[in-house]
């Protein structure tokens, strides 16, 4: 039966958008209905164009390939062994392109750290030499199916977290978290960060891919769904995910043939670590929004990333562009002894959560987080309830108690930020402005408009061409 | 500056809540520095770091609190460090409820809403295209109540509309009733056998309320908006619309009213109305082409929907004819509508020669940035009060439309306005003929605005035709019969 014929065939539902009369006549006549608060666009033109077929069919795929997503942590490996196109003289970091001119302390930090790290150089002026010298190559994390948190320096010889996506066959990676305090992510490189990157590589990766292995891999959806239910968001607090985590790997660590001091130095690092699952999670989310990405015509975001200077998107239907604008200031609060003068702006991959939606997207879940910018377990509904009003799905595996059950609003649409104005609300830590600090506080931060407004634009473009073109096969 | 401090032994906080006490207690007036944490290592080393824990500080374990306070004097140290347990233990209160939210988008409201099947939309014409395209993608009809969308957006809604198996009805679509319940400027009537589907609002509405009015009954009526029918649309909502009535087991007849349209899309729309095998009344203005069996034509609203009554239920109730000797009142015809295809019928009927005049005050130039005078007749009360002045003027002829949108008494609001006008008359005849488009119905009541108007000295038809048929006979100084 076709749909016109179920029109007159079925009772009405009506969602309203207009004068409140209508809505009234309506609702007078027993019609169920939803109102829509509509507001003049935030855009000046071109949004039409972007809703047709051939975009909703793009979207109905990307959004299938992120909630469909099955990723299980398969392993740990040295990065070089299983990063795609890593070389020993390549340094992975977080966000959109930058060379090092632009680059700010806790990133140049970090990569310093690095190159310590892998012998490469000995002092940062050494390391200084070396990069200005061009021996060295700058890529982001993203362009190689990986992600680092804050500065996301990714070596060589670093233990990489692999976590394969059952669904679509792809993996991504991700380094082992440090913990808080002075570390490598935050810029610090003193010979204690660097002696514990050390330790990663000869003790803690091995011992952590020897357990997953022989546990046969642990269950991310599963593992990220119940912990959402704990009171996690997996950006800005991972207590239950990394406790869940460690009770999954913990009876495979215990066996492990290794002296009895290293197990329990291993377990009580990862025991002492509230963020130990931030990488798993963020390589989960990686996994799902890879496989994602690519699809012809999706106005879908599926990065979101940042390097300390510049924000950068990207968008499902718009192949390996960045679309960047100025990484902002976190609002939030500071540890002892730190204010907002010492903070870095917006560093970080780890806004992948809330493009996969989780972080700020499910807040609603964590209320703790909202407590940085003084808010209340309300204002934290608010928040994930508000970017309902930018996604186009809701997670199948990740449901809030407090909005009864329903899924973390997932699949950061361009046409609706644009359109509305509200921009994604992302959870962050802050980096202290100067390298070799580390981590100063945390709080809630907002992409710049203008990356979205520049990747609606260049949807527009493409969707003019796409209808000027002969048809494509 | 003096630093004080304290330990809370087995108090575990949130280190979230901690960092927020610690900035409110910040904020009090000198003081430099608060540090409020668990007693973990980590934290004991973020304290001495910051230089805010002395060594002589007793041990403290990961369930104990360390509050410490840097600040001008002991006595401000003091307070802040009351404060922040003052504000550990204070209660967590929900301090404000958010208010429901309403989405923002269309799109967003029709995400999952499983009982939902159309969008009304009225907003202005310039964004009304991205709306209805949301609804499209959502799966919902549209009933697109803005004017001022392009022809090129009206024609990619429709052609995907058509293809997904939904209806656009609009844009600038007045009114429909789907399943009995009216959408937009909708009169209240009873159901039954015939289906309306019609490119005019008002002329759906005088079609639907004559139906009611002669003891029919409506099943559907079905707004294409005005331009449906023209050559660049070619008919795809009218066509639609034929073909979803032909097939409804509820549909006994189908009634078809047009604007002036392009032949070739009038024919088609014919040739499909045939093809439903359903006795057909057609009423296109302006149309001369060939005519399929079974298809009845009518020159008339009111001749539509008496042929479509006598189709399906074999007689009709006859409509009273106002009756009243020539007067005074010969002259010039003002006819005033708030209905477009109801000012086109009168114009036709009446002959569109000066002096006669008729203007439509639902039409574009008059309801940019304004209501539309279905909702508020103030606009158009005030030309009734100045024609007061126009020494030509004999006969006013109006149209008063009722329904849930409707303004609630417009008989009552044309009250000012007629005796004002009367007064500037200084004693020459002004001659009022109404037709009011509704039904016993309607919340205004059809009886008590006639009624209201009669109390007026209104001459009250029974249809717009009539009304029309009047107001010519009182200006050519005949006797109304």
């Amino acid at each position: 039966m076709s749909s016109e014929a179920e029109l007159l065939r079925d009772p009405l539902g009506a969602v309203v958008v207009g004068p409140e009369l209508f809505a009234s006549a309506l609702g007078a006549q027993g019609v169920p209905v939803r109102r829509v608060d509509w507001q003049p666009p935030s855009v000046a033109g071109g949004l039409s164009s972007l809703w047709c077929d051939a975009v909703d069919a793009a979207n109905r795929v990307t959004l299938d390939r992120i909630l469909g997503a099955h990723q299980v942590l398969i392993d740990v490996r040295p990065a070089i062994d299983v990063v795609p196109g890593l070389t020993r003289e390549t340094v992975l970091h977080a966000g959109p392109p930058i060379a090092w001119e632009r680059m700010s302390g806790p990133m140049r930090g970090g990569i310093v750290g690095a190159l310590i790290y892998e012998g490469l150089a000995a002092t940062w002026q050494d390391a200084e030499r070396l990069v200005t010298s061009g021996a060295i190559r700058f890529d982001p994390c993203h362009h190689h199916a990986t992600v680092g948190p804050m500065a996301g320096a990714t070596t060589a010889s670093m233990p990489v977290l692999v976590v394969e996506n059952r669904t679509a066959g792809n993996r991504a990676y991700s380094t082992i978290n440090e913990g808080l305090g002075k570390v490598l992510r935050y810029g610090a490189y003193a010979p204690d960060v660097i002696d514990r990157l050390r330790w990663f590589r000869d003790i803690v990766g091995p011992a952590f891919g020897e357990a997953v292995r022989r546990a046969g891999g642990v269950d991310l959806r599963a593992l990220i769904g119940q912990a959402v239910q704990m009171g996690d968001e997996c950006h800005n607090r991972n207590r239950a995910a990394s406790a869940l985590l460690i009770k999954a790997l913990a009876p495979e660590i215990a066996a492990l043939d290794l002296a009895a001091s290293e197990r329990r130095r291993v377990l009580a690092f990862a025991a002492s670590n509230e963020h130990l699952f931030l990488n798993v999670g963020m390589a989960a989310c990686k996994a799902a929004l890879d496989a994602a990405h690519g699809v012809p015509d999706s106005t879908i975001v599926t990065a979101m990333a940042r390097n300390g200077t510049d924000f950068g998107i990207r968008v499902g239907g718009l192949g390996d562009r960045w679309f960047t604008g100025p990484a902002q200031m976190p609002e939030g609060l500071y540890f002892p002894g730190f204010s907002a003068g010492d903070a870095n702006p917006d560093i970080g991959d780890s806004a992948i959560t809330e493009t996969a939606g989780l972080g700020g997207f499910a807040m609603g879940g964590a209320p703790a987080v909202v407590q940085f910018v003084g808010g209340t377990p309300a204002d934290a509904l608010e928040y994930t309830r508000r970017m309902y009003e930018i996604t186009l799905g809701e997670s199948a595996a990740y449901r809030l108690p407090a909005l009864d059950f329903r899924g973390t609003p997932t699949g950061i649409d361009v046409r609706l930020v644009v359109q509305t104005g509200i921009l994604p609300q992302i959870d962050t830590g802050m980096a202290h402005r100067e390298p070799g600090v580390g981590q100063v506080g945390a709080g809630l931060v907002k992409p710049p408009r203008v990356c979205f407004d520049r990747a609606f634009e260049a949807l527009v473009q493409a969707r003019a061409s796409a209808g000027s073109a002969p048809r494509r096969a | 500056m003096r630093l004080v401090w304290a330990v809370r032994r087995n108090s575990y906080f949130d280190s979230i809540d901690l960092m927020r006490v610690a900035e409110q207690a910040r904020q009090l007036a000198g003081v430099a520095e608060v540090a409020v944490v668990m007693g973990s290592p980590p934290g004991r080393a973020m304290l001495a770091a910051a230089g805010m824990w002395p060594a002589e500080a007793p041990e403290a374990g990961p369930s104990d609190l360390l509050i410490s306070v840097r600040a001008s004097t002991e006595a401000v140290a003091n307070r802040a460090l009351a404060s922040v347990e003052e504000l550990l233990s204070a209660s967590r209160a929900a301090q404000h409820v958010i208010a429901d939210r309403l989405p923002r988008t269309t799109a967003a409201a029709a995400r999952g809403a499983a009982a939902t099947n159309v969008a009304l939309i009225a907003v202005p014409g310039a964004y009304a295209a991205v709306e209805a395209h949301q609804a499209l993608s959502a799966g919902l009809h549209v009933f697109l109540f803005s004017d001022g969308v392009s022809m090129a957006d009206e024609v990619a809604l429709k052609r995907r509309a058509r293809d997904r198996g939904l209806l656009v009805m609009g844009p600038e679509c007045g009114t429909a009733i789907i399943n009995g319940v009216g959408l937009g400027f909708a009169n209240r009537v009873r159901r039954g056998p015939i289906g309306v589907i019609g490119a005019s609002g008002t002329g759906i509405q005088e079609l639907t309320t004559l139906v009611h009015r002669l003891g029919g009954g409506i099943s559907h009526a079905i707004g294409t908006g005005g331009r449906d029918l023209q050559a660049a649309v070619g008919g795809l909502t009218t066509l639609q619309g034929v073909a979803a009535l032909g097939a409804d087991p509820g549909t006994r007849a189908l009634l078809i009213v047009s604007k002036p349209s392009a032949p070739q899309t009038a024919d088609a729309v014919l040739r499909a109305a045939g093809e439903t095998r359903k006795p057909i009344v057609a009423c296109l203005l302006g149309y001369d082409g060939a005519t399929p069996p079974g298809v009845h034509t009518a020159a008339t609203l009111e001749e539509a929907a008496i042929t479509a009554v006598k189709l399906v239920a074999g007689s009709v109730r006859a409509l009273e004819r106002p009756r009243a000797p020539a007067s005074g009142a010969r002259g010039a015809i003002l006819g005033f509508f708030a209905g477009g295809t109801l000012r086109d019928e009168a114009r036709r009927l009446v002959g569109d020669a000066p002096p006669h005049r008729f203007v439509d005050f639902g039409g574009e130039e008059y309801t940019r940035g304004r209501p539309h005078p279905i909702i508020d007749p103030s606009q158009r009360n005030a030309a009734i009060v100045a024609a007061g002045d126009d020494a030509d003027v004999s006969v006013l002829l109006l149209d008063l439309v009722l329904g849930d949108c409707a303004h609630a008494d417009p008989a009552g609001a044309l009250r000012p306005a007629l005796a004002e006008a009367r007064a500037r008359r200084r004693g020459r005849d002004l001659a009022v003929v109404a037709h009011v488009v509704g039904t016993d119905e309607d919340p205004q009541g059809l009886e008590r605005q006639e009624e209201e108007l009669r109390k007026l000295g209104v001459i009250v038809c029974a249809s717009n035709r009539i009304a029309a048929e009047t107001a010519r006979a009182i200006a050519e100084g005949r006797d109304v019969v």
